[in-house]
């Protein structure tokens, strides 16, 4: 019992905060309390519309407490005062939020006990202060929810402009005096007039609570409903009428669900003394869907007889309340999306894990929040994450629960709206206004920008009040920028005099809640004043700092009074500078303005307008600090003539740009592409040029060979040396001489051509090494490849090696050989180098050059080569090198192939120019005839080859 | 790692030394590092123009322009130098691709310099006029 009890007054706190939203449920849509009904979630989003309203938000919100005799056996534990001390912190959120909150309690029970008189609430810790109050230590012996009502009602009527809220706890039905005909008056003065014990009186003399309603009070009545004590007591005093007594109290319970709400069912049946019949009874104008007329709040009625979900109702309201839209979360996943600041998850199981997208890092539990933060209220849970648009925190979240608990999703856009008039402003009535404003982040996200473009949809829309109802506005041009800024053209109000109600909406779109924004515009005529001639002014371009942005600001004097006075606020309401560039100068204080020649610097600038006239002031704004932004600067007016008055702010509306000095500018940026990239790309080429070198000739030895080519179609390289049947070559010992040991060099000639390192003149393409051929020969290497120095490698005047000599090879051929007929042996000469190793290893490398696929080919393409060079020197007899080979004229000239090695696909290897010792030890190019053949050694193992002579 | 046999004698050959071939007794190969270097310089430097208006301060135009081409073509340097000395050692493996890569990454490193350039031309070209030297 007394955890339920606890429960139950746990919840009303959450009620209780749910000022801010803090969850009620509606009797009429599930008596269990599970359920809110529409109107009670109305109720909500009214005041979350009312908080958004206006420039000085300010709540009131008084506590109504039962203080009747039966919370003896109620709330014997004294529950209640936890309840209030909890959600007095609930409502200190609102003040961390800007919001101005002030609160005032009383007790109520045959009569009324003010135990906090309207205090500003400014730190958690009051609530202690007050919960004090509430006990059971000086309870009455009724429940007289009139005397309560009525004082409360006085209590907030009291109260200047502000969003007005009354939590309203009670712990059984009405029962001012023991009387039912106490009963019945009082229910004719709150709910309609005629109520008897026999009838529920007629429609349309409603009571106190459609006054409430009428005085912008938004009222939340908790019942705590306690069957099991309260029939235990009566069936201790009333013995077998216990039953019919505690019926009658559900009775009398059941008024407050139509007294909150307007209407509602009364029941069920008693006979413990006459009562009218159940049914529905309706205590206030509503509109045909059963709400409140339009601009008229909205209550909601929570039953606590289920403590655990009426304590998650309540949270659920309160999330709602700051803004929060209700997400599903479907397989224990939901998705976050962009543009979104935060978000909460409330639940029933205390068991639950929660974890971020891949590469967000946040993971959470019940017993291990982590960077979750989390807070208990009766038995329900809150789970809030700040999500801040933080990219790493959208997609897909998993959040494990038990399915038979409960838990919802509410996602925060962290936007509001903010208004550049006041929730009570003026307009005037026969012409078109500007209304403007910004979309700004809330109190809690104040460090986020806005970005609008985030979301998928940022539309905004204008609603009147016309005949009772919300209309759409026609005919208004409205402009909505992603940073925030927007503004309502070309609105003529609905009437030319009076006050009138308007809502402007936000729609994000997705899972984000709309932000609505309620005024009331006062339409006046203003024929006896002077008026600006719109609302909105566009200024010339600010650029540098010295430039000046100019504009003329048109007054237009009156038509019904002789003159007019017009004055000009010194001091702006707001300047928005909305610098594009990455780095933002903190420049507002640097604008200067001045109207017609005169500084506005906190005085008022006034002038005087003539009937008639129209006056032109000269607008002039500078800014010592240049930077490029779209600047939009709010100024209020006032219009004096009399008695009448008019106010509204102005808009100016400017672009300012940067000068940069064009010279400085260029011959920074070339001095930064010569340092940066030209620079760069000489070192590049240079650092080519200094490493672009063989690798020294370490144990490097060399071997030639004098080769020929079989003729066939299966071309085979066979050694030319000795008589006899032509096979592959034996390498004999002394075939492989060693080289002078060199540094490493760019160059180095090898006998039949230059080595060379090669280095592009763009340096960041790849540097190469070649074997350039002498005049008159054609060389195939080891490496094919006509990427990088693609004419010669084609015809064989060069071809790549490595830059390791020792893996080098190249064969050579004769250009006066190569275009004798395919039928003939083609002789040339292999040239190999090899590091310093035995006889089989050079054996072995020799074979694997003879059997290199793809030779034969490469000859062929060579031989074209040859015979289209021929041919081109015999067009052109002049020019050129000479060819003793020329083909004849008419000859058939073998179009070039591409090299290619047969069946590989790749490249058939070019081939490197032979070295051999010459007389004087040194490197030399061999003649065109083959080197002579080294002597066979003896016997034995074979001998590394002699170092050459030097 | 073992190293190339050492020939043996011949006749009225000098005793043959034995070879020693630099090697770190393993096989070695070109390091992929300079790509991961360079990469990660690109992708900063791309990110900083990406990203300048949450940086919100010009000193960023800075790091980017050190980071490329600078930074970035000394990387390129650096796999030049050691692919080339790598060469020295018979069993050494040669990564072609990697400099490819690495002056693919230059080039593109380039290309995203005259955006850092640009900007801090600007910059400075507005500082001139906003200081009073100049208009």
């Amino acid at each position: 019992m007394k955890k339920l009890v606890a429960r139950a007054v746990s919840a009303f706190t959450v009620l209780s905060i749910g000022l801010l939203g803090i969850g009620i449920t509606s009797s009429q849509a599930n008596p269990s309390g599970a359920q809110l009904s529409a109107v009670g979630e109305r109720a909500f989003q009214d005041i979350t519309t009312c908080l958004t309203s206006g420039k000085e938000k300010a709540l009131d919100v008084f506590y109504l407490i039962d203080n009747s005799g039966s919370l003896s056996w109620t709330d014997e534990n004294e529950i209640r005062t936890e309840v209030l001390e909890n959600s007095l912190e609930g409502l200190a959120n609102f003040s961390e939020q800007g919001i101005e909150v002030s609160y005032a309690a009383a007790l109520f029970d045959s009569r009324v006990t003010q135990i906090q008189d309207w205090t500003e609430l400014s730190d958690p810790s009051q609530a202690i202060e007050l919960a004090n109050f509430v006990n059971n230590k000086n309870l009455g012996n009724a429940t007289d929810w009139e005397r309560g009502l009525v004082f409360a009602k006085s209590e907030l009527d009291a109260r200047a402009d502000s969003c007005k809220m009354l939590i309203w706890f009670t712990d059984g039905g009405i029962n001012p005096n023991e009387t039912s005909e106490g009963i019945f008056q009082s229910l004719s003065v709150l709910c309609r007039a005629g109520i008897t014990s026999s009838s529920f009186g007629t429609d349309g003399n409603y009571g106190l609570l459609s006054s409430m309603r009428e005085s912008q009070i938004s009222v939340f009545g908790v019942l705590y409903q306690n069957d099991a004590s309260t029939l235990a007591k009566y069936e201790q005093k009333l013995g077998s009428k216990a039953q019919d007594r505690l019926n009658l109290e559900h009775y009398l319970m059941s008024f407050m669900t139509p007294l909150v709400e307007g209407r509602g069912d009364v029941g069920p049946a008693t006979s413990f003394f006459p009562v009218p019949s159940p049914g529905p009874i309706t205590c206030g104008e509503l509109d045909e869907n059963g709400f409140a007329p339009a601009g008229q709040p909205n209550g909601a009625f929570l039953n606590a007889e289920d403590p655990i979900s009426l304590a998650f109702q309540f949270l659920k309201l309160q999330s709602q309340i700051a803004g929060g839209s209700g997400v599903p979360i479907v397989d224990g996943k939901f998705v976050i999306n962009p543009g979104t600041a935060a978000f909460r998850i409330i639940t029933s199981d205390p068991n639950w894990q929660l974890a971020g997208p891949e590469g967000s890092e946040v993971q959470g539990s019940a017993a291990n929040p982590g960077q979750l933060k989390l807070s208990n209220s009766a038995g329900a849970q809150t789970i809030d994450f700040d999500v801040r648009r933080e990219d790493k925190y959208l997609g897909e979240w998993s959040f494990d629960f038990d399915p038979s608990q409960l838990a919802e999703l509410y996602v925060y856009s962290g936007l509001t709206i903010e208004l550049d008039r006041d929730k009570v402003s003026q307009v005037i009535g026969d012409r078109e206004n500007t209304l403007t404003g910004q979309i700004a982040p809330t109190a809690n996200f104040l460090d986020l920008p806005v970005d609008l473009s985030l979301f998928e949809d940022k539309s905004l829309s204008l609603e009147i009040l016309s005949n009772g109802l919300r209309t759409k506005a026609e005919g208004v041009e409205i402009e909505v920028s992603n940073n925030g800024q927007f503004k309502v053209a070309k609105f003529i109000p609905p009437q030319n005099s009076g006050d009138f109600e308007l809502w402007i909406t936000l729609t994000l779109g997705g899972d984000f809640q709309p932000v609505s924004s309620r005024f009331t515009l006062g339409s006046i005529d203003a024929t006896s004043l002077a008026i600006p001639s719109s609302d909105v002014f566009t200024l010339s371009v600010l650029e540098g700092p010295t430039g000046v942005a100019t504009g003329v600001m048109s007054l237009v004097g009156p038509t019904a009074a002789e003159s007019s006075e017009f004055c000009i606020a010194g001091s702006d309401l707001r300047t928005d500078d909305a610098q594009t560039a990455a780095e933002k100068k903190d420049r507002l204080a640097g604008f200067s303005w001045k109207f017609d020649g005169q500084t506005a610097a906190g005085s008022d600038l006034c002038f005087t307008v003539g009937n008639g006239e129209t006056k032109d002031i000269q607008v002039e704004v500078t800014n010592p600090t240049q930077a490029n932004s779209q600047v939009v600067s709010m100024r209020n007016t006032v219009s004096r003539n009399g008695q009448a008055e008019f106010s509204a702010p102005v808009r100016f509306e400017f672009e300012t740009k940067t000068q940069g000095n064009t010279a400085v500018t260029i011959a920074v940026i070339a001095l930064l592409l010569l340092l940066g990239i030209l620079l760069p790309l000489l070192l590049l080429y240079l650092f080519n040029k200094a490493t672009t070198k063989f690798l020294p000739l370490e144990n490097t030895y060399r071997a030639e060979y004098p080769v020929l080519l079989t003729p066939g179609f299966a071309p085979k390289v066979v050694d030319a040396r000795g008589q006899g049947p032509r096979k592959g070559i034996q390498v004999e010992p002394q075939d492989f001489v060693a080289q002078v040991d060199q540094p490493a060099a760019a160059e180095i000639n090898t006998g039949l051509g230059m080595a060379k390192g090669r280095v592009p003149i763009i340096p960041i393409l790849a540097t190469w090494y070649e074997l350039q051929a002498p005049e008159g020969q054609r060389v195939i290497t080891m490496k094919s490849g006509g990427e990088k120095n693609p004419k010669t490698f084609a015809d064989g005047a060069s071809s790549e090696l490595s830059p390791n000599m020792n893996d080098n090879w190249a064969l050579s051929f004769s250009d006066a050989d190569l275009l004798k007929s395919e039928d003939e042996e083609l002789p040339g000469r292999l040239v190999v180098f090899a590091p310093m190793s035995n006889l089989q290893s050079y054996q072995s490398r020799v074979n694997d050059i003879l059997q290199t696929p793809g030779i034969g080919d490469r000859v062929t393409e060579l031989r074209a080569a040859a015979k289209n060079e021929e041919l081109a020197q015999t067009k052109k007899p002049k020019s050129g090198k000479s060819n003793p080979a020329a083909p004849e004229a008419g000859s058939f000239t073998v179009p070039t192939v591409p090299s290619s090695i047969p069946g590989t696909g790749k490249m058939a290897p070019p081939g490197l120019p032979t070295m051999t010792p010459d007389s004087s030890g040194s490197l030399g190019a061999a003649g065109d005839s083959a080197a002579p053949t080294p002597p066979k050694p003896a016997s034995g193992k074979l001998a590394p080859p002699p170092p050459p002579s030097i | 790692m073992i190293n190339p046999p050492t020939p043996s004698s011949g006749p009225g050959l000098p005793p043959a030394q034995p070879i020693f071939i630099e090697s770190s007794g393993e096989h070695k190969k070109a390091s992929l590092l300079p790509v991961i270097f360079a990469s990660l310089t690109l992708l900063f430097s791309i990110a900083i123009q990406v990203f300048q208006y949450e940086l919100a301060n010009n000193i960023w135009y800075y790091a980017g322009y050190a980071l490329t081409p600078l930074v970035i073509t000394m990387i390129l340097g650096w796999d030049s130098i050691s692919q080339r000395k790598g060469r020295k050692d018979p069993w050494f493996e040669t990564k072609p691709i990697y400099s490819k890569i690495l002056r693919v990454l230059v080039l593109a490193g380039f290309i995203v310099a005259v955006f850092h350039i640009v900007a801090i031309g600007i910059q400075i070209g507005e500082q001139v006029v906003q200081s009073g030297v100049s208009a």
